[in-house]
């Protein structure tokens, strides 16, 4: 049991994704210096800007060269680098043992989990990770120490998925949780409601989250491509059918890109990161291609 | 399975339609086995398939069964084309299936003769019965060919060989010498044969080709063929009848020539019926019919005015022959579609003289010689000898053409028997009575005499005569009422014509013998046979006619001298002189008789070796003479006929009686011995069956003194050949029986026979058909499966 986690730590991929740099789109709130460009206005050497004082600020970052010459209150702001907060959430219903391929959905998101999570340790960053299915199932809280891994990766084979997903109970939970604004890696096949994703991922948003979505699906749910009479049983008690797929396919296919197309409309919306990756896509080519096009897509963004 | 039955007569390979048809199942069991054997997924985004499963039922549903459709009907439709769907199952080849055999039964009767074109009616019959076998040898050993004559059904030419290169080839001349017969058979008859050779086969598909051309004549026995068919029936043989006639033609027909030569001798002029018979449907006009005599023909015809259909009307033709002995005489029309029937013959011997015995009761009487002056009279040959009643116990009678008794009081049994013996042998006997006839002899042994031949209930005398003779009471003065009134009977039918009531009214009778009392006068009462063919004045009998036997008996209750009337003086001796001739000519026996056989018949020669050598020579019309053997009775058999008749044709040197009577029959015939024969051992029989030709055949036999006698033998065809008239193809449906499930085909139609060709244009029609629904399950069945791009998704 001590060694089964260590399956999620597949070292040739990870010594990949190693040269690769975690970068957060968003300046995240966090108590270390570090590579990170902080959210928060700190003590720093690089100014950033000036701002009227109002009442509450704190009169010690009153600048006084500015009162002397302006008779006015005006505080200096500064930019600061921070730990990045990042708590992964992982979904470890039912329908994520889906797996057609060499890994179900489950496995392959807790092989996405534990390599963030080497990542992002790495870099002296800290991580939470909730595991969740109708409810939450476990919940690590966020370290940023070198043995942490371990925590979070027990956390995650500790859990032997079941259950129907409800999504937004547990958002709301994570909402609660994460007081301070961080990153949320959501690692889900979003087999949910939508309206409760969609409410959980705005809450998420509004609390200033910086929210990231690894929609994890599996090749035959995207491609569909089953032949021969097939009865599907439903997991998460969805009913049984037989019938021949290739008749269906279509309608499958259409079904699930409107799927996505919701998905990622809505998470455009909420400017939420929205990625689908593949079960078969390689784990350190999917990671890379995301954070790449994570640091290139926006410029920090300052509250 | 009756509907099964049904169905596979509309293919041409119906072993493959039961397969055919369990398989187009197989798209069924194999969708049914998809949807029980299936496999089992669990699956997360059931949510999307079930929107899509949803949404798509329908569409789904329906495209699955026109796929499942497609497929049956591609199945149905490579059956149709290995079967070979015929959609008109009477253009259907009949050779088709495993193996058939083919019994064909030839008709080669009289009317198969008539001319068709450039050929006869047989030879189309023949031509049919080749392309039969050339068909069927293209698939060499399948189909079995039994060909059967119905001249000779009992011997078929082929019998069960199979249809090959070399049976078409040993047939083909075979079939090119086999000559159609003028004869007349029973089509029942090959029928029945058919179910007793098709009886023997129970593995083959059965077919029975009559190939024939179906005269009315041949289908009037509807009780006969609707048994015969339904026995075919039974025995599963599928009955095809073929016509080669294509249109009904006119025919001419003699039907009629005889003679009456009861009365004829060298010199004396011969009466001759010649009857003309118009088969057709038309009018014939001026029909003329030339006569030859012994070979010449002679400047005399007989002409026909006008003819209707249907109708046979005849002429008399008198002809005299100078010279005593053997002649034939033929008379012939013009050529026409039937040309055998054209023609018939005749032959008769003529005798020199015609000798007539007159017995007389009371010798030295003027009536036996007023009689016998009588019956010299004119152009006749009649030679009378008058002779006592004694004669009759020494003399053979058998030469004498008439025997008169005239006032014959009683006769010796012996004699009595052998008058009895004469007359039922056919000849003729005329009595007169008078003053010495006993009547109670006349009554005992003549009349009430139960003859021993079992023929009559009367015997030679007809009537019971009163114990005394009777006087006719004659008025002064003559009114119109004569004494005698002759009735319209056959003797005295021209008498009374030609002598008019003037002739009678001077005949007076005086004295007659009434019948006794109780004997009643009228025919119809009576009903015993006699005829009265004259009364006198007061209603008595005058004359009496009745049979006895062969022979006929005339009885005048008159005498014949002065005593009891005046017939045989002037002025009523005419009339008695022609009343007498003209009964000679209908009573007197037929001593030349008339040898007119009909075609076929055999002619049966018994020779005794004491007086014959065996070899006899026959002479068949337009064909050298031929020697046959007599044999011993019991010892003629049909094989050793065969080989004495020199005949080219094995099959029709048979018995031609053989052709209507089966075959066991025939083999028992041969173990016994004649019967008329088997009394004497020095009797030997000379058949001589090949008699098929019409026309006069002659047989010499020699003698002992090394003479040669001959003797004629005219053959004609048989009449009912001569009947063209079509039955119709309902009228042959009509005899065979609602029943019946007979194929008929029409004359000139031989797409039975090509049946192989039936299928050719549905064929196309099926593979194009076969193609487009190929092409739309390929289309569809592509429609409906996933295939993904290429290249993608590594």
């Amino acid at each position: 049991m001590t060694q089964d986690y260590r399956r999620f730590l597949r070292p040739e991929e990870l010594s990949r994704i190693d040269r690769l740099e975690v970068r957060a789109r968003h300046i995240v709130e966090g108590f270390l210096s570090g590579m990170h460009r902080s959210p928060y206005f700190g003590q720093s050497v690089e100014f950033v800007q000036h701002r009227e004082y109002a009442p509450g600020d704190d009169v010690r970052k009153i600048d006084w060269k500015v009162w002397s010459k302006t008779d006015k209150y005006y505080i200096k702001q500064y930019e600061e680098d921070t730990n990045l907060r990042t708590t992964l959430v992982v979904d470890v219903s039912e329908s994520m043992q889906f797996g057609e391929g060499a890994m179900t959905k489950y496995e392959y998101g807790c092989t996405i989990a534990a390599s963030l999570t080497h990542l992002l340790l790495r870099q002296q960053d800290a991580v939470g990770m909730i595991a969740f299915d109708e409810n939450v199932r476990s919940t690590v809280p966020t370290r940023s120490k070198k043995n942490h891994i371990h925590s979070i990766l027990q956390g995650l084979s500790a859990e032997s998925p079941r259950e129907k997903t409800d999504i937004f109970r547990v958002l709301k939970h994570v909402a609660e949780q994460q007081s301070r604004r961080g990153m949320i890696v959501l690692i889900s096949d979003c087999f949910v409601p939508r309206d409760g994703l969609f409410k959980g991922l705005k809450l998420l948003r509004h609390r200033g989250h910086d929210v990231l979505i690894m929609h994890v699906m599996d090749d035959q749910e995207l491609d569909f491509d089953y032949t021969g009479t097939t009865r599907f049983i439903g997991m998460e008690e969805m009913g049984d059918l037989v019938c021949n797929p290739k008749s269906l396919r279509d309608g499958y296919i259409k079904a699930v890109t409107q799927f996505q197309d919701d998905l990622r409309l809505h998470c455009a919306r909420n400017m939420v990161d929205f990625q689908t990756i593949r079960t078969s896509e390689h784990l350190d080519a999917a990671l890379s291609h995301y954070l790449n096009h994570r640091i290139g897509m926006r410029q920090s963004v300052r509250n | 399975m009756g509907w099964l039955t049904s169905l596979t007569s509309f293919f041409v390979n119906p072993a493959l339609v039961l397969p055919g048809l369990a398989l187009v199942s197989s798209p069924i069991i194999i969708h049914l086995i998809n949807r029980m054997r299936y496999r089992r997924v669990r699956f997360a985004a059931m949510e999307f398939l079930l929107a899509s499963s949803k949404r798509n039922r329908r569409r789904v549903l329906i495209e699955q069964m026109i796929l499942l459709l497609l497929r049956i009907l591609l199945v149905l439709l490579i059956m149709f084309l290995l079967a070979r769907l015929v959609l008109n199952p009477d253009t259907m080849s009949l050779f088709r299936g495993a193996k058939t055999h083919h019994m064909v039964v030839l008709d080669d009767s009289g009317s198969m003769r008539e001319i068709i074109g450039e050929g006869s009616a047989f030879r189309e019959a023949v031509s049919v019965v080749q392309k039969l076998i050339d068909e069927g040898k293209q698939r060499p050993d399948s189909q079995k060919l039994t060909l059967v004559l119905l001249s000779n059904p009992a011997e078929p030419l082929v019998n069960q060989e199979n249809i090959n290169d070399e049976l078409a080839t040993r047939l083909e001349t075979r079939l090119e010498n086999i000559n159609c017969t003028h004869q007349h058979f029973n089509l029942t008859n090959g029928l029945a044969v058919a179910g007793k050779l098709f009886a023997n086969d129970t593995e083959s598909i059965k077919h029975l080709h009559v190939i024939s051309d179906f005269r009315q004549n041949d289908w009037s026995d509807k009780d006969a063929i609707e048994k015969r068919m339904a026995e075919l029936k039974a025995g599963e043989v599928a009955v095809n009848l073929v016509k080669v006639v294509p249109k009904q033609n006119n025919n001419v027909a003699i039907t009629l020539l005889e003679g009456n030569l009861r009365v004829a001798a060298a010199g004396v002029p011969i009466t001759f019926t010649v009857g003309v018979t118009n088969f057709g449907d038309t009018v014939i006009e001026a029909k003329s019919v030339s006569v030859s005599v012994d070979g010449i023909q002679i400047n005399k015809s007989v002409e026909f005015a006008e003819i209707e259909p249907g109708e046979e009307q005849a002429q008399t033709l008198e002809v005299a022959f100078n010279s005593s002995g053997r002649h034939a005489i033929k008379v012939s029309l013009d050529v026409d579609a039937l040309s055998h029937d054209n023609e018939r013959f005749l032959v008769f011997d003529l005798p020199d003289t015609l000798p007539v015995l007159i017995v007389d009761g009371n010798p030295g009487s003027d009536g036996a010689r007023n009689l016998a002056d009588a019956l010299e009279a004119g152009q006749f040959a009649y030679v009378p000898q008058v002779v006592d009643a004694s004669f009759l116990r020494k003399s053979p009678l058998d030469p004498f053409r008439t025997i008169y008794m005239l006032n014959v009081p009683t006769m010796q049994p012996d004699a009595l028997d052998r008058l009895q013996e004469y007359v039922a042998g056919g000849g003729g006997l005329v009595w007169f009575v008078g003053n010495l006839v006993e009547d109670d002899f006349y009554f005992t042994d003549l009349h009430k005499n139960e003859n021993r031949y079992g023929l009559d209930k009367i015997g030679l005398f007809p009537v019971p005569l009163a114990e005394t003779p009777d006087d006719l009471d004659h008025p002064e003065f003559r009114d119109l009422a004569a004494d005698v009134a002759f009735e319209s009977t056959s003797i005295f039918a021209n008498f009374k014509d030609f002598f008019r009531s003037s002739f009678f009214d001077v005949i007076r009778i005086d004295k007659f013998y009434p019948p006794a009392e109780n004997w009643s006068s009228d025919d119809e009462i009576r009903k015993d046979g006699v005829r009265t063919l004259a009364q006198l004045r007061n209603g008595k009998p005058f004359c009496l006619e009745h049979q006895y036997g062969k022979g006929t008996v005339v009885t005048f209750l008159t005498g014949i001298d002065d005593e009891w009337n005046n017939w045989t003086r002037d002025p009523a001796g005419l009339s008695f002189i022609v009343a007498i001739h003209d009964m000679q000519k209908l009573i007197s026996s037929e001593v030349g008789e008339l040898k007119q056989y009909t075609v076929g018949t055999p002619i049966h020669r018994e020779l005794s070796l004491s007086s014959y050598s065996k070899t006899v020579e026959i002479v068949a019309p337009g064909m050298p003479p031929v020697a046959i053997e007599a044999s011993p009775p019991g010892l003629a058999t049909t094989d050793d006929e065969a080989s004495l008749n020199g005949s080219a044709d094995p099959a029709a040197g048979d018995d031609a009686k053989t052709a209507d009577t089966k075959t066991d029959e025939k083999t028992a015939d041969q173990d016994v011995p004649k019967p008329e024969s088997s009394g004497r051992s020095d009797i030997y029989i000379a058949d001589f069956a090949d008699t098929d030709t019409p026309g006069v055949y002659s047989v010499k036999l020699t003698t002992v003194d090394r003479e040669t006698e001959e003797t004629l033998y005219a053959f004609n065809v048989p009449t009912e050949e001569s009947a063209l008239k079509l039955a119709t193809t309902d009228e042959i449906r009509g005899t065979l029986g609602d029943e019946s499930a007979a194929q008929i085909q029409e004359p000139g139609n031989f797409t039975w026979l090509q049946g192989k060709e039936a299928d050719q244009e549905i064929r196309r029609f099926i593979l194009a058909l076969l193609m487009l629904f190929l092409l739309a399950e390929q289309l569809l069945s592509y429609k409906l499966s996933y295939h993904p791009k290429p290249g993608s998704d590594a």
